[in-house]
């Protein structure tokens, strides 16, 4: 490969000095072979991705959304069967199932919500965390165990541990264990001796709830944004500074056009991550379908229905969005 | 003069700057709180003494300290079959993870060809689609995992479905590490690559000698990422490879938490077992965290001036 740039280097340099001519043509049939070429080593880098996709991940979606279609009946001897069935179970999905309905609306309000205030909180967090204070360096570490702590294994313990907590001949227990048990925090008793009323004391332990989800979900895009804001240029904020702004305005006029790239890196990155959190109402929902001997079909089918929606929003947001940035360029 | 303008300027901006500092402090250990209360009472409960669980008046501070779980936590975890298992799958899964991420992103920022559009959108399909969805048709895949039935290996139960996956750039997450190493060489200017060129390197040498150099520190935050996800992970570990102990799916899997020793350890020992056994689990990740922040975040940042 080296030896063979090598020769075109020359031999371009060489055409130059010759007559111009012939080195034109073979200026054009050589820029396109390079051309070529460098379509080639796309291949080759891609390569992993290529063989994976086509080896396994598409067989794995053709599979599933057969599956949908079909009852799959296992066989004694090993291996299935497929019965064909039809949209049956989309339909039952879809119009008979009420509960699916509800919670796919829900979990879909839910993260219309939960994205953008994510991004505005570790924005935030990260703006606080890149201010120089005592004890910055703690408050960094600690701010980044949640990225580490990513997989929610600590959650599931919590949750194992409720349940057991919640065995009903150990109910005198459920005082001392369940509330240390819990990592939600758990603030209800404090408010409720503040006698604030039921209906706030409620939204106010919601709201803390709420904030618990949101502090372990944006570890990594509170990490993603903080390198950002070390990238930018100390001169900007000096030159800022001389033209006499202030420190708010120095914000939204160089910090946040500065970021903006990493700020649609971490928008997408929290719409995934909230496309894909296990730990959703509609997900426990189906998983609990599909384990408690429905057919395979039924839940394949939830599954199928969700993404398509999701996709629909999806697509229709980032088309809208394009139309809008491509008027406001005009 | 000088120290009189500045003088003048403290006092302008004293009370706003005070406000706005206390403010800060407050907020910044509230939510330090709430991320550290989990494992604040987690420690806290693994030095229960047998006491303690029956005692009402006991809530979070043990009156009763014993290491008793701690022993029992590190007698039933099998560290050393367990705990291999898990380093050789998070560290191989983690290198193969970070070079696929590298190469992969590297082709897609740099080179045109057909379908790198079509390329890039199943990069972020794969991680839109929940891994949930096709586990089934990936578990069946995996049992009889080749062109035909006849000329298949099974894959479950042993390392290769994990460095398999990451090698497919198809492990959780890893679409997310494509992207970030794309977007790192989008930003990189192409002059470098082109000075190779001129110099004489060919594609693989201008990416080996002059890219990938650049792009170390991010392959070290990638790794990391993906360390700790396969460290951590139960749900990939207890469909694919049941059969293999695993630190996580030692706490969950019907294995020896599960059947609790009853004579010295009841259910709620088992809770709280369980809990002694994250914190050892996770101990060598915080280590990590703390080490590896101050380095993270100056890396992507010292690799982003490059730009």
């Amino acid at each position: 490969m080296v030896k063979n740039n090598k020769e075109q280097n020359l031999e371009i340099s060489t055409a130059t000095t010759a007559t111009v001519v012939p080195a034109l043509k073979k200026r054009k049939r050589r820029s396109l072979s390079v051309e070529r070429k460098q379509s080639f080593m796309g291949y080759i880098f891609c390569l992993p991705f290529i063989i994976g996709l086509i080896a396994l991940y598409i067989p794995n979606i053709i599979d599933t959304v057969v599956f949908s279609f079909n009852d799959t009946i296992i066989l004694d001897g090993g291996g299935y069967r497929l019965e064909w069935l039809g949209l049956r179970w989309y339909n039952h999905s879809l119009f008979v199932d009420e509960k699916f309905i509800q919670l796919l609306w829900s979990s879909i309000g839910e993260m219309l919500v939960q994205v953008p205030t994510i991004v505005v909180f570790s924005l935030f967090f990260a703006s606080v965390l890149n201010q120089e204070f005592r004890g910055r360096v703690v408050a960094r570490a600690i701010f980044f165990l949640p990225v580490v702590l990513a997989t929610g294994i600590v959650l599931r313990v919590d949750n194992a541990f409720d349940l057991v907590a919640k065995v009903p001949s150990r109910d005198t227990l459920n005082d001392a264990i369940g509330t240390v048990g819990a990592s939600g925090v758990d603030i209800t008793e404090f408010l409720l001796s503040m006698n604030l009323g039921e209906d706030i004391t409620k939204f106010l332990a919601t709201t803390a709830n709420g904030v618990y989800d949101i502090v372990n979900r944006s570890g990594m895009q509170i990490f993603i944004l903080l390198a950002a804001f070390q990238e930018i240029p100390n001169s900007l904020y000096e030159a800022a500074q001389v033209e006499g702004c202030s420190k708010w305005e120095t914000f939204w006029k160089i910090t946040i056009p500065m970021v903006s790239k990493q700020i649609v890196v971490v928008t997408v990155y929290t719409i995934i991550d909230s496309f894909t959190r296990n730990d959703s109402a509609l997900f426990l929902y189906i998983d609990e379908i599909s384990w408690n001997g429905s057919p395979y079909a039924y839940a394949t089918s939830m599954y199928i229905i969700y993404i398509v929606v999701l996709a629909a929003l999806l697509g229709g947001a980032a088309f809208i969005a394009s139309r809008f940035m491509k008027k406001s360029k005009r | 003069m000088e120290t009189a303008l500045k003088k003048k300027k403290r006092k302008r901006f004293e009370w706003g700057n005070l406000v706005w500092a206390l403010f800060r402090t407050v907020l910044i250990f509230g939510i330090c709180y709430i991320i550290l209360k989990p494992f604040i009472f987690k420690i806290l409960m693994s030095f229960f003494g047998e006491n303690d669980l029956f005692d009402l008046t006991v809530k979070y501070i043990p009156r009763d300290w014993s290491t008793h779980y701690w022993e029992w936590t590190w007698d039933h975890l099998e560290v050393d079959v367990a705990g291999i298992n898990t380093l050789l799958l998070a560290v191989g899964s983690g290198l193969i993870q970070v070079f696929v991420a590298t190469f992969v992103g590297y082709g897609l920022a740099r080179f045109k060809f057909k379908g790198d559009k079509i390329l890039f959108g199943a990069v972020i399909a794969t991680l839109l689609i929940p891994q949930q969805v096709y586990s089934i048709a990936q578990y069946l895949n995996f049992t009889w995992f080749g062109p035909t039935a006849d000329f298949s290996v099974n894959l479950l139960n042993s390392y290769w479905a994990v460095y398999l996956l990451a090698f497919f750039g198809l492990t959780v997450k890893e679409g997310l590490y494509i992207y970030l190493m794309r977007e790192f060489f989008k930003g990189m200017p192409k002059d470098l690559e082109n000075a190779a060129y001129v110099d004489g390197a060919g594609v693989m040498g201008a990416f080996f000698k002059v890219m990938l150099p650049n792009a170390f520190t991010m392959m070290i935050t990638i790794f990391l990422f993906a360390f700790c996800w396969q460290w951590t992970d139960t749900t990939f570990a207890e469909l694919y490879m049941p059969q293999i102990k695993t630190l996580p799916t030692m706490i969950f899997s019907g294995r020896n938490f599960q059947i609790a020793d009853q004579a010295k350890i009841d259910v709620f020992g088992t809770g709280i077992a369980q809990n002694t056994a994250v914190l050892i689990i996770i101990a060598p990740l915080v280590i990590l965290a703390v080490i590896c922040q101050r380095f993270l975040v100056k890396s992507i940042s010292q690799s982003g001036l490059a730009n």
